[in-house]
This record gives C-alpha cells, structure tokens and sequence, in this order.
C-alpha cells in the first residue's frame, strides 16, 4: 500500500484537529473501525478525512505514537462516502 | 580446557578457556557459562493451571487482557509479571497481548512460564475483540504515552470488560487529564522503580471480585 505520511509523531486530538480544519469532507467512526484490513485506534470519535479519492486517517503504534496517513483508493473513498448517506 | 562440572547439576557447565596469542594468564582467560536448556529452549507451551494460595488448582473466575505498551519505560514489564501473578492467585486468567518486543520481553523473563499465560500480538486482540470473536472481563492498559491513551479508549469502545488503565512515566499527570471515558484509573509517578505503581494497584486490588 503506497502512503504519504502528513504527520508523525503526533497526537490523536492533533490528527483529529488537522482532519477537521483542512478537509471539508470527513466521516466521524468508532474505535476497532475496519479500513485497509486495519482496525484504527484512537479516542472516539476518530475522524476520517476524504479528498477525491484519497483518504487520510490516523494510524497508532505503541512506540511511535499516531500518523496521519494518507492513501489514494477509489473504492475504499466510495465506501466510506456511503456510509455517510 | 579445563571443565567443572557442578556436582547434583550435570546440565550445567563451566568451561575456562586458555586465550591465544600473548595473552595470558588471569587477564587472558575467558570463561563460558554453557547452560543446556533442553528441548524447545527450555521453553514451556504446556496450558497453564491456575492454583490458590495454597497450592491447590482452582477453577477460573474470570479472564483479564493486559494490554501492554511501548516498553520503553522499565517498569512496565515488572507490573505485568506482578499483576499476572496476583491475578493468577486470585483465579482469574490472565492473557498479555503487546508488540514483539514488549512480549518478547515477558516471554524471555519467563521462560518456563511459570507466571505468562497466553501472550498475543496487540493488531490480533484488536482485531478478535472488534469482530466480536473473543472478549475478557478485566481489561488492563498499561499507558505512558499518548498512543497508550488511544489503546485505552479504543478497549473501552470495542469491549466489554472494567477497565484499568495504569498510568505512569515521568509525565503521568498531564496523561491522567486526557482520560475521559469510563475506567478505573491506576496511576503513579513510576519510571525506574515499579515501587509506587505496584502500591497503587495495591490499594485498588483490581482481581477483587
């Protein structure tokens, strides 16, 4: 899976804040919500931001703390978007 | 070469080694400490029985998840064992679920497994407790970092179980506000010494009933 980091290092409320403020379109989920064959982590709720077809969400590792992540795919960018409607 | 076998311990051996070259003597000597461990490394996969204080096996009481953290600060790996063993003593199975090297570091501690149970890669308990496959009563969240708070939060959303988070490192009161969901907070300034975290798990006696 080819990914862009946008930030390392950072924290979930700051992950969330910089989805919230620089994408207009975004889906708000639980924690354990399965995207890419990865359930994400995170205190709820955890934003989902949608460009196009990319998609930038949070991934946590216990050592390296939260990256935002961001992923171009089609088909995963309409599923989540349908699960707004 | 010369080899000291030690007497009632025939698995274990000494060998002083003479060095090459100009070095001799005392300085120049190396000794190896061969320790035979037996077949799979000495490593123990038989299942675990739960016995009381007295010794005698008991029948499990409940089941409790320890999720472990980043194991950068040293005492995390101390209050797992501890907690283990209390919750062990108290009837209830105790299954570790952590990275590779946070286990790593319990199973290389305990190698016949006398204390560990179960241990699990954390993405994998995520996971079975998200499809509803697998859940616990207890759930313990070891958290020194912000990642650790995200783990927590995300044990809270996805199960079942009371949870516990056990906060500590050098900046464990900033990380004690950003707990705002339901649990039971456990938390100590603990780098180092596990001294005033195990007290505080003390006083809360989370495998109580």
């Amino acid at each position: 899976m080819n990914y862009e980091i946008l930030m390392r290092d950072g924290s979930f409320k700051e992950c969330r804040d910089f989805i919230k403020q620089q994408y207009k379109e975004y889906i708000d989920v639980q924690p354990g919500f399965k995207i890419f064959d990865i359930h994400l982590i995170g205190v709820p709720p955890i934003a989902i931001g949608l460009d196009a077809d990319f998609i930038i969400f949070p991934y946590t590792k216990p050592c390296h703390g939260t990256f935002l992540l961001r992923v171009e795919d089609t088909a995963e960018a309409a599923r989540l978007r349908a699960l707004k409607k | 070469m010369q080899q000291v076998l030690l007497s009632g311990s025939p698995r274990v051996s000494f060998y002083h080694l003479h060095s090459r070259g100009t070095h001799r003597g005392r300085i120049g000597r190396v000794m190896h400490k061969i320790i035979a461990c037996g077949r799979n490394n000495g490593i123990s996969t038989k299942p675990q029985e739960l016995v009381n204080l007295s010794g005698e096996p008991t029948t499990p009481l409940g089941s409790a998840l320890l999720v472990l953290g980043c194991p950068q600060v040293p005492v995390q790996t101390s209050i797992a064992l501890y907690l283990i063993n209390r919750l062990k003593k108290s009837g209830i199975v105790p299954v570790v679920a952590g990275n590779k090297s946070a286990n790593a570091l319990l199973v290389i501690a305990d190698p016949d497994r006398h204390y560990l149970g179960e241990v699990m890669d954390l993405d994998r308990a995520v996971a079975m407790i998200t499809e509803k496959k697998r859940d616990f009563d207890r759930c313990f969240v070891f958290i020194h970092n912000d990642a650790g708070i995200s783990y927590a939060a995300t044990m809270g959303a996805i199960s079942k179980a009371k949870i516990f988070t056990l906060i500590y490192g050098e900046h464990f009161d900033e990380l004690v506000k950003q707990v705002d969901f339901p649990c039971t907070i456990i938390a100590a300034k603990a780098v180092h010494n596990p001294m005033p975290l195990k007290k505080a798990i003390d006083e809360v006696t989370p495998w109580a009933a």
